[in-house]
């Protein structure tokens, strides 16, 4: 088995954004855009990812911010990746939910797998004491919690368009409980090396999978670009 | 392998998934869906509506429990009975109390028939196998309403959800709010039940709602000044705090369980307290 750590490159990168959700929290249904800047260092990643709820701007204006911590290495020739990730996600004026873990993500071939652990801790804001009167148990933290992802392209990489298929719990601004998977199928094209890359996510959500009693939850999409600046 | 041996474990499988108690088609679809069941729940409430229950003094008791899964009974004939020879003024069973089976709804509605006080009940994750929410209906009606308790000087706020299937759905979840709007300033404490826990605060197999419903449910009763959620479906007992709502999970009633009992929420006008009770 090797174990190799490479590139001695500086790049910029740029994820811009739009979606829309449907389910029973956001009715009928939420739009937002968004946008994330990246910076790549040598191994190292940083990125930052922000979006804006467009259509509910009376309950929040920030649908959600994420950051993370990347530091990439070669398993067998395989790139393997370890992240460190922050999300803050407004549910109300009253109420964030912050989320914190640690995925390491393998890419071989076709697969893109993702495994790691976070935490859902649910935190009202300061502003909320004085309000609704809670002065104790502002915030509480969920056990911990397994994050995965396995995902498979149907062609090889660096084809100039791509299908994939994902279960997973979570994306880059939610963190679904281990019990609830996520169905997703996304669709990529670059033209060549001098394009940006285009993509379209589209995620099913269902509720009670592991009651055995399985129920529509909600859905939602979300389509882009994203750019590697050299 | 040779194909008579594979023939003869497909059949094992068969007949280890057609006898037990649970509906593994469930994880494909779902027979009836959360919508569907609200609208009927709130049909039946409009020809059916819950009588208020009122009492004598300022300070009352309701119990509550959860998993029976009823096929075997002796817990649940022991809760019944201890709940008709006590003061408690309602008994609120927060689901999965059958496994969804016919014979088993048959032999619940037998034993509730016996019950002189008032019995809520909700649907839990397996009162919905097989079908179950044809019986559930037939025999209990709604699985979502609301009813108040009236002492000489105030009134509490009952809401019974259905998360069952672990989502309350887009309807219920807005008649949940207008509910709250409309009724909880003018009632002395508001206590919810209903199946599926909400929160996880330790590691299980049991499914609570996603993460998007948990947090719009803790903004809710934090803006409602809900003061206890009483759920079960997780089997053990468990108590969390945030804001000014305990979410309570309960033990499991059921005869398998070593840890079987029961809750008990004690209404006074200076506190609403509550206690674990547990059978021997």
């Amino acid at each position: 088995m090797s174990l190799t750590v490479h590139s001695v490159y500086a790049q910029f990168k740029i994820d811009v954004f739009s979606g829309i959700a449907v389910n029973p929290i956001d009715r009928p249904c939420m739009i937002s855009a968004g946008f994330s800047p990246g910076y790549v260092y040598k191994n190292f990643a940083i990125d930052y990812a922000l979006d804006i709820n467009l259509n509910h701007r009376d309950k929040k204006v920030l649908n959600a911010f994420a950051t993370s911590l990347s530091y990439k290495l070669n398993l067998c020739s395989n790139p393997l990746k370890f992240s460190l990730f922050y999300c803050n996600k407004p549910v109300s004026q009253m109420l964030n939910i912050h989320n914190t873990g640690l995925k390491i993500n393998y890419i071989v071939k076709r697969w893109d797998f993702t495994l790691g652990n976070n935490f859902n801790i649910y935190k009202f804001t300061n502003n909320v004491a004085e309000t609704y009167n809670i002065a104790d148990n502002r915030y509480l933290v969920e056990s911990p919690n397994i994050m995965y992802s396995v995902k498979y392209f149907i062609m090889q990489p660096g084809n100039v368009w791509n299908l994939y298929i994902n279960i997973s719990n979570f994306e880059i601004f939610i963190v679904e409980q281990e019990i609830n998977p996520m169905f997703n199928v996304g669709f990529i094209w670059k033209k060549n090396s001098n394009w940006p890359q285009f993509f379209i996510d589209h995620w099913y959500q269902t509720a009670g999978l592991n009651n055995i009693r399985v129920n529509y939850f909600g859905w939602f999409t979300r389509i882009g670009v994203h750019w590697e600046i050299n | 392998m040779g194909n008579k041996l594979k023939i003869l474990i497909a059949l094992l499988v068969c007949a280890v998934i057609y006898s037990c108690d649970v509906d593994f088609s469930g994880f494909i679809r779902s027979t009836d869906r959360v919508e569907d069941r609200f609208v009927q729940s709130i049909e039946y409430n409009e020809s059916n509506p819950k009588e208020q229950i009122i009492v004598n003094s300022s300070e009352y008791e309701v119990l509550a429990a959860s998993d029976l899964h009823v096929g075997p009974t002796v817990n649940t004939e022991k809760l019944l009975n201890l709940y008709d020879a006590s003061d408690a003024v309602a008994l609120i069973l927060a689901g999965d109390i059958v496994s969804g089976r016919r014979e088993h709804y048959e032999i619940f509605k037998e034993l509730a028939e016996e019950v002189t006080k008032p019995l809520l009940m909700v649907t839990g994750n397996h009162d919905l196998y097989f079908d179950g929410w044809k019986s559930f209906y037939e025999f209990f009606g709604s699985s979502t309403y609301y009813f108040n308790v009236t002492t000489p000087d105030t009134s509490d706020l009952y809401i019974c959800l259905d998360i069952g299937g672990g989502t309350l759905g887009k309807s219920q979840l807005a008649w949940l709010e207008e509910v709250l709007e409309q009724n909880r300033e003018n009632c002395r404490y508001c206590i919810v039940a209903c199946h599926v826990n909400i929160l996880r605060t330790r590691r299980t197999s049991s499914a609570n709602p996603l993460v998007e419903e948990v947090a719009c449910l803790i903004d809710l009763f934090a803006k409602y000044n809900v003061n206890l959620v009483i759920t079960g479906h997780d089997h053990v007992q468990d108590v969390a705090k945030i804001g000014n709502t305990t979410f309570i999970i309960l033990d499991a009633l059921e005869d398998s369980y070593s840890d079987a009992g029961y809750l008990k929420v004690i209404s006074n006008p200076d506190t609403l307290k509550y206690e674990f009770i547990r059978f021997d």
